[in-house]
């Protein structure tokens, strides 16, 4: 099978990006195009329902004028010029009817052209090969026993972006974002239970292969949840795995330290001051969208900024918080490069690039040991924050009993408050784990918001049980 | 459109092309303070073929390759994903009154000045330090369809959209009220006096212990952790793949007949309402569940062929999380969701609790056992009635069960509905829910 994709003649991309940043008439533009090829490959249970590759693209434009910051999207060249029009009125507007007049950080002026280092480049893959090797493990789920179904899907996002500023940078950083995201969904009686399988990586198609055994496990714990007793409502000791320690911090910190979302919440903004106390000596906590092998690898957000590591925790204390250029001078910080849009049809907002809370120096056994009478939940499956309170929910979970693990149990979801949760890390195991799967959906989707960590052990949460 | 159109059926048995474009502007006020306009021009062509009993798809943003976008439909044919269905013939679709063409007058200017209007009525009201934020979101969408069967539809709607929230201290838990429409308007005094009153009276902490108490769930907390399990209990993929636990069971009564609920995607006024799905099937009022009855499930072509059942016109091109609408498949979803009004008023199902749990917001109910119908939210917030009256609201607590047991015990369902995430509901109380509490 091959797919013919509509390529733009990039050759003279930059000079075109830069004719159009000439045409605005502001105090600092910025014009980001992007072409996204994405291949689907979805079985629904035995039936294959998708196989599709497709090319889309469109234009970001921003425009700082008098102190007014507004953005607009748009697909077709030939809006471009209205599209200009609009966003300079728009941010007229903003500085005409803003109390507060927006600044921003400039980050140094670059000219890069990012190439990927892949270790099996995916577009090099053939359809067919791909097809294989989605259908070998949905073949092998549905085979297991109690299954019922699956949604399994192979999805590859190949951005190309391009970004070209008025102060004079040119950023041109492909991303290519491979998984398989499945569920597995077994059946017995009324009885319907499902786990989640995601296999993916930044750097190259090789992940997904030889992973017979992650499939095989989750169909197993999937089968057995059908004679798992519904977790009792109230507070345990809980020992999360690493997985779940990386929703934690996503949920329960991470959301808090995005200064987009307590820039005008002076409650929260008090609350979160660089400095302030807000956790246990043992915990550091750090952003690096850096780190290789991880899924959401990049180098430069979607503002032009160089991403770099970020320490937000060290021992407990507030170190820093995650910037766009408009919070970084709001908050007089320096630049993280954590601005990211889901695609060409948005503008970019704060996000996390990959979060994960450092490991220490406990063993997994002493964890429990710790934890002597509780639960040790295990596999997120999606979360939720409030300003200080969050959710989030996990696949399954064990009893544990005098420091030992029990029966397996499930219906688990947690309940929390930033400032007492985190205060009640009593434990960090010496391991750590990144989440193969990336996603937050903060206003819009971002599938390479990676997280992950050690196994933790949190005194007296909430659990709802059903 | 016409080239690629006919470029598509000369290439495959037959064709179905997509247009979607839309405009929408969004303004946000936080902290009663402007800080965020943003717009968007988007447009794009979905394409799908059937040749030789399998379905093709292909879409593009820019239209600058019709033979490639053809190509890459019947390159997908090789995948064998299998079409049980045909695209549907011109029928009489019914007029939806969907477009109001004075909101392309309307100026982020105009809007701002109305969002600044509530600060300043809400404002002053504000005893306590909540703080006020505010979305309004306006534009318009136009969608065409033509297929090889001859059908040739489109459809222009606008919409106007205004949320008022206002944020308890350290939270964005808040009380919050909506507007969707499909004309512009003033968000109505009265229905802001409320959302101040209800915010100063949860405003005190509460604490209790954990048990089983009646709870109220307001009109837009009911979605997510009830009406999105029976939908995915009603939908006809769930019942393909026999995953709905209500499979089995049209015609029995599984809920209490408190509960009728409807989809009406005819409903005059609503940005939503539309004559013809995502496929250019007719619309038509569809009921679901009756007085506790199951009725019927809903479906798009592909699952209609697949059980045999007629399309219901519920093939939508959304899913849950993301995704640009041109890049989807259409699945069966719903449009204008309602539970019919019952006969209590809000005022007096408060006052008839002794003890209990008003629910006006909740927190990750997406991961729950959606299929199973379970649901385990936090509370965001939940405000604690005693004697008939709301006294705070509490503090890190949840609330669990399941809809399909829920659902039997009705105590009371209010006597009108209000405009909510997901539809038109009305409050409603039920019996014996468990409360945990941190």
């Amino acid at each position: 099978m091959e797919f013919k994709i509509p390529i733009r003649n990039n050759k003279k991309l930059k000079e075109q990006l830069e004719r159009y940043i000439s045409q605005v008439d502001a105090d600092y533009s910025d014009i980001r195009y992007e072409k996204m090829l994405t291949t689907s490959l979805t079985y629904n249970g035995k039936e294959l329902s998708a196989v599709e590759s497709n090319a889309a693209d469109g234009y970001v434009i921003r425009v700082l004028k008098k102190g007014g910051f507004a953005s607009i999207s748009v697909t077709r060249p030939e809006d471009i010029k209205k599209a200009i029009g609009e966003a300079i009125e728009n941010a007229k507007i903003l500085a005409r009817e803003s109390e507060n007049k927006i600044r921003l950080t400039f980050p140094h002026v670059v000219e890069d052209e990012v190439s990927l280092a892949l270790d099996e480049d995916p577009r090099e893959i053939s359809l067919d090969e791909k097809l294989a090797v989605v259908t070998h493990y949905n073949d092998l789920v549905l085979k297991s026993k109690d299954v019922q179904t699956t949604l399994m899907n192979y999805k590859e996002v190949y951005r190309d972006k391009y970004f070209v500023s008025s102060q004079g940078s040119y950023i041109h950083e492909p991303l290519i974002t491979t998984g398989i995201n499945s569920r597995i969904i077994a059946k017995r009686a009324a009885l319907v239970q499902t786990g989640r399988v995601s296999i993916g990586s930044s750097d190259g198609f090789f992940k997904l292969r030889n992973r017979d055994e992650r499939f095989l496990k989750k169909a197993q714990i999937v089968s057995r949840l059908l004679d798992a007793e519904p977790v009792k409502g109230g507070t345990y000791n809980v020992v999360l795995d690493p997985d779940m320690a990386g929703v934690f911090v996503h949920e329960a910190f991470g959301h808090f330290n995005e200064a987009d979302l307590i820039e005008h919440n002076p409650s929260l903004l008090d609350k979160m001051k660089i400095g302030s106390k807000l956790g246990p000596d043992m915990l550091d906590i750090v952003d690096d969208p850096t780190l290789k092998g991880q899924i959401g690898h990049y180098i430069y957000d979607d503002e032009g900024v160089a991403a770099k590591p970020t320490t937000l925790m060290e021992k407990g204390v507030l170190k820093g918080h995650l910037h766009s250029m408009k919070t970084a001078a709001s908050f007089k910080e320096e630049l993280t490069g954590h601005t990211v849009a889901e695609d060409y049809r948005y503008a970019p907002l704060v996000r996390m690039g990959c979060i994960y809370i450092k490991p220490k120096d406990k063993t997994f056994n002493e964890l429990l040991q710790l934890a002597g009478n509780g639960l040790y939940i295990c596999e997120c499956k999606g979360g939720q924050t409030s300003g200080e309170n969050f959710t989030f929910g996990a696949q399954y979970a064990y009893l544990i009993q005098e420091g030992v693990l029990g029966p397996m149990v499930r219906d688990i979801n947690l309940m929390g408050n930033l400032f007492t949760s985190i205060k009640s890390i009593i434990g960090i195991s010496n391991n750590l784990e990144l989440s193969e799967a990336g996603g937050c959906g903060k206003g819009q989707i971002n599938i390479k918001s990676c997280f992950g960590g050690p196994h933790i052990l949190i005194k007296d949460a909430l659990i709802g049980g059903v | 459109m016409e080239k690629l159109f006919d470029i598509a059926r000369r290439k495959s048995d037959s064709a179905e092309i997509y247009y979607l474009s839309y405009l929408k502007n969004s303004i946000e006020f936080e902290n009663s303070a402007l800080t965020r306009i943003e717009s968007t021009i988007q447009s794009g062509y979905c394409l799908r073929i059937i040749k030789g009993g399998y379905v093709g798809m292909s879409y593009t943003k820019n239209l600058l390759d019709r033979e490639g976008l053809v190509e890459n439909a019947l390159s997908s044919l090789k995948g064998k994903v299998k079409g049980a269905f045909s695209f549907p013939k011109s029928g009489n679709l019914k007029k939806v009154k969907t477009y109001d063409e004075s909101l392309n007058e309307l100026t982020s200017q105009r809007v701002i000045q109305d969002l600044k209007a509530v600060c300043n009525f809400v404002g002053p009201r504000l005893k306590a330090k909540g703080q006020l934020n505010l979305t309004a979101e306006f534009g318009s969408k136009l969608i065409k369809i033509v297929n090889s069967e001859g059908l040739s539809v489109e459809d222009r709607s606008s919409s106007y959209v205004l949320i008022p929230k206002i944020l308890f201290p350290n939270s964005y838990a808040s009380i919050v009220s909506l507007l969707n429409s499909t004309s512009y308007q003033t968000f109505p005094e009265q229905r802001l006096s409320k959302l101040v009153e209800l915010y100063t009276r949860a405003l005190p902490e509460v604490s209790l212990s954990s048990g089983k108490l009646p709870v109220i769930f307001s009109p837009h907390s009911l979605f997510a952790p009830l009406i999105w399990r029976i939908n995915a209990g009603t939908n006809a993929k769930s019942v393909y793949e026999d995953m709905s636990p209500i499979k089995d069971k049209v015609g029995e009564k599984i809920f209490s007949d408190q509960l009728t609920l409807i989809d009406d995607p005819h409903r005059e006024g609503r940005p939503d309402s539309r004559s013809f799905d995502d496929e250019g099937t007719s619309t038509t009022p569809y009921t679901l569940v009756e007085k506790g009855v199951l009725r019927e499930f809903y479906t798009n072509l592909n699952y209609a062929g697949k059980l045999g059942i007629k399309p219901t016109g519920h093939g939508f091109k959304r899913q849950m999380w993301g995704g640009d609408p041109i890049s989807l498949r259409p699945m069966p979803a719903l449009t204008n969701e309602m539970i019919l009004p019952g006969d209590e008023k809000f005022e007096n199902m408060i006052q008839k609790l002794n003890r209990g749990v008003l629910v006006v917001g909740g927190l990750g109910a997406h991961s729950g056992n959606i299929l199973n119908g379970d649901f385990s939210i936090g509370l965001n917030p939940g405000l604690y009635v005693e004697k008939g009256e709301i006294v705070g609201r509490l503090k890190d607590a949840m609330i669990a069960g399941n809809v399909y047991d829920l659902m039997k015990n009705i105590i009371s369902v209010e006597n009108k509905v209000h405009e909510s995430w997901g539809g038109c509901f009305p409050a409603m109380c039920f019996d014996e829910v468990q409360v945990s509490v941190g």
